[in-house]
């Protein structure tokens, strides 16, 4: 491309290698698997690329546009191209729009073969098809969100979102499936002892992930053009090079037999009369300023099961949601620990190997969110002011408001919302695109009446762990649990998503699993206004 | 469409709207007044800024409604 040549010399890059000639048609390679070229093309670990090895084979078109991208973000040069004009947001560099325009086009159906295929990514993860085809969305234990009669007293933690026989019915997310019966989930709501018949079909509603389907869509506030818009398509491949290095750590094979028994042979289960804690309480210490719901075992952990959970590669100072979860299971209702003695410590053992590797991935995801939402170059009006709007850019190109755009939350949210459906497949994420609102009312300008602002930010289910988290672009949150976000602290509750996003997922039977044992609620983030909450107004 | 905001901790909320930039920015002391008059945190600050139509059909499909409505 010798537009691209003269192109880069202009901004000073030379590239390290001679890049072979692209074919005289520019179709697009059907590549079956990793070419040769593919894999000269493999990132190292540092990032750097490497130059293609393999002449004989042509890149295509887009390959070659990903390649040039890859160097440009390497040699630190992306930035200068990717500057807009601040009020129109069109790029200054004219040269530079051909080349984003030559880059794929990447939706919602694109997979991590597909990224791997185009040399945005280094490797798929290993175990990620399989986590796909094996790990069920509906089993016993999983956070539902539920729309049933709750305590709406934001004063207290501990009770709001709670069941309440003759409270107001709303969305809660304190509810956990149990079970299944016919068309109906059993759903153990907290505050309620007996669980409650939910109709699957209002479960799927407000717990299947929510896409852009094709290549064009209409979230609130915002034009998504995947094949046409020069600046999206660089903000989505410049993303996923950010996340390389991350995704080459990912690794979703949570089954690993041989940790397991190398774990039992060096810490046997211990004598009866072995309490799990020396003292009643819990095992795991949550900060009340974590955000992330991952905290560190309590020193009262009796030392065969802290000897146990390091073996199987845990580290005990950052103990995630899936290990939380087992760990609450042997404590009792009172807050006394069971005897280790007496539980199926063989058992124990195998559900912590998994809910390490679980949590290990989710430590992962929640970083690539992180990098995501903060790769998104978006300003809230508050950033400049009254005059703002007539100094940024305030159209509905998706691909220009997240290059510097301005946007209050909703349309901050749909542009996060589009960057991540093209890469929530290789991350194991499902997306919601919410449009809801404050738990607290704010009092208008006469002092006496109250309305609950409307909010909307972005939810992201993890696979496998099914742990949900929200990223909020206009109140500075790139990864908060959401325990925490639907909190009276957090001030967020579901009224309604985007409308404008649809389902398109099918729940087959291979997708619910009711084999297993319920492990208790999750515990609630503690309430501290001082460093966090808003005040009850 | 004018809004008037109001954030603390980096918390921006929409409070109101108007159609003039003058009306909304007099309205700014009086949310100041009736906020600190029930406790209201120290660090909330106020301000007014332009919508973008798309902003102001998502407030409106939010159920939002302002003051002069």
């Amino acid at each position: 491309m010798p537009w691209l040549d003269g192109l880069l010399k202009g901004l000073g890059f030379r590239p390290r290698i001679d890049i072979p000639p692209p074919p005289k048609v520019f179709a697009p390679v059907t590549v079956t698997g990793p070419t040769d070229t593919q894999k000269a093309l493999a990132t190292d670990a540092m990032g750097g690329t490497t130059a293609p090895k393999t002449v004989g084979m042509a890149m295509s078109t887009q390959q070659e546009a990903v390649f040039q991208l890859r160097e440009l973000a390497r040699s630190g040069k992306l930035d200068k191209m990717m500057a807009g004009e601040s009020k129109t947001g069109a790029l200054k560099n004219v040269e530079a729009e051909k080349l984003f325009a030559a880059l794929p086009t990447l939706t919602a159906a694109t997979t991590a073969k597909d990224l791997l295929d185009l040399g945005l990514i280094t490797q798929i993860p290993p175990g990620l098809d399989t986590m796909y085809a094996s790990t069920p969305k509906y089993f016993v234990g999983r956070q539902v969100m539920v729309n049933v009669p709750v305590d709406t007293d934001h004063s207290s933690a501990e009770k709001y979102h709670t069941y309440k026989e003759v409270g107001e019915k709303q969305v809660t997310h304190r509810a956990y499936i149990v079970g299944e019966s016919g068309p109906s989930f059993k759903v153990l709501v907290e505050g309620k002892t007996e669980p409650l018949l939910v109709q699957k079909s209002e479960i799927y509603r407000l717990n299947e992930g929510q896409q852009l389907a094709g290549k064009t869509g209409n979230p609130y506030g915002v034009k998504v053009d995947y094949a046409n818009d020069a600046l999206l398509k660089a903000k989505i491949c410049s993303t996923i090079i950010k996340l390389d290095s991350l995704i080459m750590k990912m690794d979703f094979r949570v089954k690993d037999p041989e940790l397991t028994k190398a774990a039992l042979e060096k810490v046997p289960q211990p004598a009866e009369g072995t309490s799990a804690m020396s003292s009643a309480g819990k095992m795991v210490d949550i900060s009340s300023s974590s955000q992330d719901g991952v905290g560190s075992l309590t020193s009262k952990v009796a030392s065969p099961l802290r000897d146990l959970l390091k073996n199987l590669g845990q580290d005990n100072s950052k103990i995630g949601p899936a290990v939380q979860r087992i760990l609450n299971s042997l404590v009792e209702a009172d807050g006394t620990a069971k005897d280790l003695g007496k539980v199926d410590w063989s058992s124990l053992a195998d559900q912590l190997q998994v809910a390490v590797k679980k949590d290990a991935v989710l430590e992962h995801q929640r970083a690539a969110l992180t990098t995501v939402h903060g790769a998104i170059e978006m300003m809230h009006p508050r950033d400049g002011g009254a005059d703002s709007f007539g100094t940024g850019y305030t159209g509905e190109d998706a691909g220009k408001l997240s290059n510097g755009g301005i946007g209050v939350c909703n349309r901050q949210a749909s542009v996060l919302f589009a960057v991540l459906q093209p890469i929530k497949q290789v991350l194991g994420y499902d997306t919601q695109l919410e449009m809801s609102g404050c738990i607290k009312p704010r009092l208008g300008r006469d002092g006496k009446m109250q309305q609950t602002p409307p909010h909307g930010w972005v939810q992201v289910a993890m696979w496998p762990s099914g742990e949900r988290f929200i990223s909020d672009r206009t109140w500075h949150h790139p990864c908060l649990s959401l325990d925490y976000a639907f909190s009276p602290n957090g001030d967020r509750r579901h009224i309604a998503f985007d409308p404008k996003v649809s389902q398109s997922t099918t729940v087959t039977s291979k997708n619910i699993d009711m084999s297993g044992t319920f492990l208790g609620a999750k515990p609630v983030p503690v309430s501290d206004q001082a460093t966090l909450g808003r005040p009850d107004h | 469409m004018y809004a008037v905001f109001s954030s603390t901790q980096q918390r921006p909320v929409i409070r109101d709207w108007y159609k003039t930039k003058a009306e909304a920015e007099e309205a700014v002391p009086d949310f100041r007044r009736v906020d600190r008059d029930i406790g209201g945190q120290e660090d909330e600050e106020y301000f007014v800024a332009e919508l973008a139509p798309s902003e102001v059909d998502f407030y409106r499909a939010s159920g939002f409604r302002g003051s002069r409505e």
